[in-house]
This record gives C-alpha cells, sequence and structure tokens, in this order.
C-alpha cells in the first residue's frame, strides 16, 4: 500500500503546484540577498552566513509563508480520505488491506507529506543561501545577532548553528504533520474536501487570536517566530499529534466504508 | 427569466447553506470581539470604539486589515466556492436561459454576500466594542488616539471634522463593502481556472500578506483597510474607494467574458 500511496502523491497535480510555490517563496528571498558587486574586504567588515541570511530571520517572502503555513500543509494529502469515501475508492482498498493498515498507513504518509510540503521553502531556502554566503562561525558581537539571549536557543544557535536549524525544520515538520493531520481526522466526519483543507488554516488563526487576546504567544509566534522556547510548543504538538491521531483512528474505524 | 427573478433566485441561493452561515456567524463572535481586544491592549490614548474597530495603524482592529485574511478572505472564498460547485452546470444554463443570465445571478449573489458580510461584521463590531469600551467616539477629543498622534491642538482641531462618528461609520461601510466585492470577484476570477477552492484561499492570503509586508504598492486588502492616512486626508479613502470599485469591475468584466465562453457539459 505504501508504493500506491507515493504513486498517488506524485501523480497529483496540486503536490507539485505546492512544489513550485514552495520554490518560488524560497528562492525569492535568495535572489534579493545575493551578493552583488563585493569584495573581498567586504565580508571582513560585514560577515554574514547562510544561518543569519536563512528566511526564518529576513526572508522577504517570510510572512506569506507563515500565513499560509497551515494551508500548505493540509493541501498536500489532507483530503485523501475523504476522496477515498466519495469516490468509493476506499472499497477497493479495503478488498486488499487490512480497515486498521490502511488507516495507520494514510495516516503517517499524510503527516510525513504534509511535514515535507510544509518545510520544504525553509530548506530550500537555506540551501540557496549556502551557495550565496560561506559556512562561517557565528559571532553575536559581530553584527550577527538575530537570535537574541531571551529567543529560541540562543547558546545552540551561536555554538552548533547548523543543529539549530535542524531543530527548528524539525519542530516546523511536526507541526506541518499535525496540521495535516488535523485536516485527515475532520474528514472522517466531514466529506466536503474544501472544509477539510481549510480547517487547520481556521484552527490555527483562531488559536493565534485567542492566544493573543490572553497575552500569550499565538501558534505562528512560538514555532515560526524566534521567541524564546516554552513548554506550550511541545503541548501543543503533544495534544495535536495524539488528539488527531485517536480521533481519526477511532472514528475512521467506526466509518461503515464497505 | 425576468431580472428581478434572478435576483430573487441569486439571493435565495446564498443562503442554502445554512449550516455554513451559521459557522461563519459563530467565528465571527469568537474572532471579531478577540480582534478588538488584541486592539484594545498597549492603550496609550484614551481608547474608543473606534480604535478597537479601525486602528489607526491600519493592521488592528475588527475591521482592519488582520480581519482580511482571518475572516473575511475564508468567509468569502467558502461560500463563493460552495456556491459554484453546487449550482453550476449545464442545466443551471438551462435554467435561467443563457450564460449572460447565469453569470449575473453570480454577479448578484457576490454583492448581496458583499452587504451582508460587511453588515454582519459592523454590527458585530459596534455591538461588542460597545460593551468594552462604550460607544462614545474619543477620536474627537484631544486625549483620543488622534490628538495623541498628533500632539500639536491647532492641527488637531483643524482635522476634527474628518473623524466625526458619521463620516467614520460612512467610511468604514464603504471600504469593507468595496474591499469585499474585490475579494469576491477575485475569487470568481480564479475559480474559472483553478479547481480547488484551498488553492484559491492560499493565493488570496498571499496576496494579503504581500499587502501587509509593504514590499510593493499596496494593490489589494490594504487599499480597503483604514489607517491615520486615510483620517489627516481623506482624498486617500476616495481614491481607494475608486480602486477597488475600478478593479471589481475590471475583473467583473473579464470574468464574464470567459463565462460566456465556458464549456458546462465538460
Amino acid at each position: 500500500m505504501l508504493r500506491m500511496e507515493f504513486n498517488r502523491i506524485v501523480t497529483r497535480p496540486i503536490f507539485w503546484l505546492i512544489i513550485v510555490a514552495g520554490f518560488a517563496l524560497a528562492l525569492i528571498p535568495v535572489i534579493n540577498t545575493w551578493p552583488r558587486g563585493v569584495t573581498d574586504d567586504y565580508y571582513v567588515f560585514y560577515p554574514r552566513n547562510p544561518y543569519i541570511s536563512w528566511m526564518f530571520f529576513v526572508g522577504s517572502t517570510y510572512y506569506i509563508y507563515s500565513l499560509v503555513f497551515p494551508l500548505l500543509a493540509s493541501l498536500a494529502y489532507s483530503d485523501t480520505y475523504a476522496e477515498d469515501v466519495n469516490t468509493g475508492l476506499i472499497k477497493n482498498i479495503l478488498t486488499k488491506v487490512e480497515k486498521k493498515k490502511y488507516l495507520l498507513i494514510r495516516y503517517t504518509v499524510n503527516f510525513c507529506v504534509g511535514g515535507f510540503v510544509a518545510v520544504f521553502p525553509l530548506v530550500i531556502n537555506f540551501l540557496g543561501e549556502m551557495a550565496a554566503y560561506p559556512l562561517i562561525e557565528n559571532n553575536f558581537y559581530f553584527g550577527m545577532n538575530p537570535v537574541s539571549r531571551i529567543s529560541f536557543w540562543p547558546d545552540l544557535f551561536y555554538n552548533y548553528p547548523l543543529l539549530y536549524v535542524i531543530v527548528r525544520v524539525t519542530l516546523l515538520f511536526l507541526l506541518g504533520g499535525v496540521l495535516a493531520s488535523l485536516g485527515l481526522a475532520l474528514s472522517t466526519i466531514v466529506k466536503n474536501r474544501y472544509i477539510v483543507l481549510i480547517f487547520p488554516f481556521l484552527v490555527v488563526m483562531g488559536i493565534d487570536v485567542l492566544t493573543s487576546t490572553m497575552g500569550q504567544h499565538s501558534i505562528t509566534v512560538l514555532f515560526l517566530g524566534i521567541v524564546g522556547a516554552s513548554w506550550e510548543l511541545f503541548i501543543y504538538l503533544f495534544v495535536g499529534l495524539i488528539g488527531s491521531f485517536i480521533w481519526y483512528y477511532v472514528l475512521g474505524d467506526k466509518n461503515e466504508t464497505v | 427569466m425576468k431580472p428581478y427573478k434572478i435576483i430573487r433566485i441569486s439571493i435565495k441561493e446564498l443562503f442554502t447553506f445554512k449550516k455554513i452561515w451559521l459557522a461563519i456567524i459563530v467565528y465571527c463572535f469568537v474572532v471579531l470581539p478577540s480582534l478588538m481586544l488584541i486592539a484594545r491592549n498597549g492603550a496609550w490614548s484614551d481608547r474608543g470604539i473606534f480604535d478597537l474597530i479601525a486602528d489607526v495603524g491600519g493592521a488592528l482592529g475588527s475591521t482592519n486589515h488582520h480581519m482580511f485574511y482571518i475572516v473575511a478572505i475564508p468567509i468569502i472564498v467558502t461560500i463563493i466556492t460552495q456556491l459554484i460547485e453546487k449550482h453550476e452546470g449545464a442545466l443551471y444554463v438551462i435554467t435561467f436561459g443563457s450564460r449572460f443570465r447565469a453569470w449575473h445571478s453570480h454577479v448578484t449573489s457576490v454583492v448581496c454576500l458583499s452587504f451582508i458580510l460587511t453588515f454582519l461584521i459592523l454590527t458585530i463590531s459596534f455591538l461588542v466594542g460597545g460593551l468594552f469600551v462604550g460607544m462614545d467616539n474619543t477620536w474627537v477629543h484631544p486625549s483620543g488616539t488622534i490628538g495623541k498622534l498628533l500632539n500639536d491642538r491647532e492641527e488637531f482641531q483643524s482635522l476634527v471634522a474628518n473623524v466625526t462618528t458619521y463620516k467614520i461609520v460612512f467610511s468604514l461601510f464603504i471600504t469593507k463593502f468595496l474591499g469585499f466585492l474585490m475579494i469576491s470577484f477575485f475569487a470568481l476570477f480564479l475559480k474559472q481556472f483553478i479547481k480547488s477552492g484551498a488553492l484559491i484561499m492560499i493565493i488570496l492570503i498571499g496576496l494579503a500578506g504581500l499587502d501587509q509586508t509593504g514590499a510593493f504598492i499596496p494593490i489589494f486588502t490594504w487599499r480597503a483597510t483604514l489607517s491615520i492616512n486615510n483620517w489627516l486626508d481623506p482624498i486617500v479613502t476616495i481614491y481607494n474607494s475608486i480602486y477597488l470599485l475600478i478593479v471589481s469591475l475590471v475583473l467583473y468584466a473579464i470574468t464574464g467574458w470567459l463565462y460566456e465562453r465556458k464549456d458546462f457539459l465538460s
């Protein structure tokens, strides 16, 4: 079934459209910040590396990326369960695969695809910045200080910057996966594919607005901003992951499909 | 089919999605007060109802830029996508007798949708804002946001006529209505090429985000927001309204032209 899922992903036009959009979001900041007409001395006085040039800190398209992040995560694959049920394809699949296995594989694949599509622009942008700037060390006192002392794990950023990038990308991958899973879980009760796809976006916007009202950091700021790390990050991921899985698995199993 | 019947059917179609409308009203009652509370935070002046509805920065408040991508775009795209997917087909065109009439039934629906949404958002904003801070227009007082921002008593006195209650309400209504109309026509236009409603939403939110970054001149929802510039120089509001109307009319003409050539059978 995994091979079938893979074939299905690569034949979905929407997946490739999101990848193209991801390339655009990632490469526009690279083109904007590409070094032009600089001498060797330039880097002595104004050192710059891919870590501080990464769109996560200075990207011109980053605001748009952070706005559409939940939609990117859900759009790639979240509506497949609803699609299977609406078209009757699920009946064909379930004659060959056990239902619980189908639900598990669908959840895992959707989680991975959602996460991958969500972090794709960040990864491509970092690779683009690596092509533009040398991988020199970060120096807090020499103008390379996008992460302040009260931001997310500053020691990691200044001592092991590549690890910092990996941690941030991993957290966003998990958030993308959780958001995609929320859409998938909703499709067990709502068969309208459009509603399924925009549900994660509305959830994020709703929680963002409510948390901002209470004076707390919103999900978008926690994950896509550079505010200090807090337990909320892991609570959101844990609740989202477990909640969406139980919701999807229990209701999906109960749904009469054949 | 007589024109008034087309209008009646179009409005009736708009209200066929009862569950979606219920969800929209609940969503608005949760999100709009929250946006107002966010605008209330960090008060540095005598905050009145209009600070909560249309903050002078242009982004905060229940009718400013954040409202567009949190409330307006999702609602408009949802309704229009459902409307097109449910009603559009060969039978639909046959019922109306021509593509021209079928297209104008959609146009009537989006005009009504824009009007209803404007009315809904403003009504909730005034009701909730009135409960939070009262109905007093503090912008006409020197201790209000405009007076504090200008910090010049003479200049403030010369501008106070621009911020009278009825002028603010009128500006709010016109800019929101035209903003929603432009978004609706944009969604209708994109729907001619893009099947996925979620993708249309990504494009529209991306455009709204691009406006907010200020990287280019505002072309989309920022034109429908009200900031301090609109109150200092009311001609800006008129220019923006004309811009929104022209964009809506251009999209109406182009989409209508495309609609005349659309194949409803395949």
